[in-house]
């Protein structure tokens, strides 16, 4: 990508209505092909070009949103609850129906995930009939 | 001296920069899944470094080499074929203990515990991790839970009040409890 980069860049010394252009094209060349285009690089290009300082802008908004597709696929936020299905049923399994009547109770996705019908087929009839209240 | 036969290769393949661990042939066998490949493939070189194995999934190299480290101290070799356990509610040895209070200091940690030992499928480790957010869990009013693992409270009004009246008989003091 950074050799395109130099090739698109060098011929337009100062011609902001031009760059404008430039960079469209060259965002939208990004989103079609790689993503992982370093965002310093465009920055340095905009150091280069003080004058033209509506293309920076222009072009930080292109990064920003250039930026987000990549992010959203990452499960960045590493909360306990967005554990997969399949580890918090064993977390449940391990519960105790007074902690699980309390969990229930806390927010729309643990009480659908600890419905009665999930507690029921989790448990099986031998522990239904063995758990402490 | 030739290749090292007794050592896997792991790479943490979703990390920027992907580093490789040494897995002891003997620590492996705690991971269910790194035990049957080494079954599957014990005449194939399955030993080489250029053979890594990748982690398919996002955790921290921290994460990994802990857990690796974990494999490596823990010799008790792993009951085979012990399954429906699941009621037994798990003790934690000293030992492990002292990895949980070292290694796990953060839920984000403890998440990134979980997805790996369930992926790796190292039993014992992923036990005591669900047992942890257990105890973390357990004894708790609905607000402390909510508190602790920082969600809040989505229900509408409505619904609350449904749920309380569901649930009354949770908070029925005049009740006497049942005789088991």
């Amino acid at each position: 990508m950074a050799p395109t980069h130099g090739m698109v860049e060098r011929p337009l010394p100062a011609n902001p209505a031009r760059l404008s252009v430039t960079q469209s094209t060259r965002t939208g060349l990004d989103t079609a092909g790689d993503t992982t285009v370093p965002s310093p690089a465009s920055n340095t290009i905009g150091g280069i070009t003080p004058h033209a300082g509506i293309d920076v802008s222009v072009k930080l908004a292109g990064d920003d949103s250039r930026s987000q597709p990549p992010a959203s696929p990452k499960p960045c936020p590493r909360h306990l609850l967005t554990l997969p299905p399949e580890i918090l049923l064993m977390i449940l399994q391990a519960l105790d129906f007074a902690d699980i009547v309390r969990l229930r109770e806390t927010c729309m996705q643990l009480r659908a995930l600890a419905s009665p019908q999930q507690v029921r087929v989790l448990f099986g009839p031998d522990r239904l009939h063995s758990q402490p209240l | 001296m030739a290749a090292q036969p007794d050592f896997l290769w792991i790479k943490n393949d979703m990390s920027p920069d992907g580093r490789v661990f040494r897995v002891s042939r003997q620590a492996a066998q705690h991971s269910t899944i790194l035990r049957a490949l080494i079954e599957d493939f014990e005449g194939i070189d399955l030993w080489k470094k250029e053979q890594c194995i990748p982690i398919k999934i996002h955790v921290s190299d921290q994460c990994l080499s802990d857990v690796l480290q974990w494999a490596e101290n823990t010799k008790t070799a792993p009951e085979k074929g012990e399954n429906a356990d699941n009621n037994k509610q798990v003790e934690l040895a000293a030992e492990d203990m002292h990895f949980f209070r070292e290694a796990i200091t953060t839920s984000e940690k403890l998440y990134e515990l979980l997805m790996l030992t369930d992926y790796l499928g190292i039993v014992p480790l992923y036990n005591m991790a669900c047992q942890v957010v257990v105890n973390m869990i357990m004894g708790k009013s609905a607000e402390q839970i909510r508190r602790m693992l920082g969600i809040s409270k989505d229900f509408t009004p409505e619904q609350e009040e449904a749920i309380r009246a569901e649930t009354a008989w949770a908070y029925d003091e005049e009740q006497p409890p049942l005789d088991r």
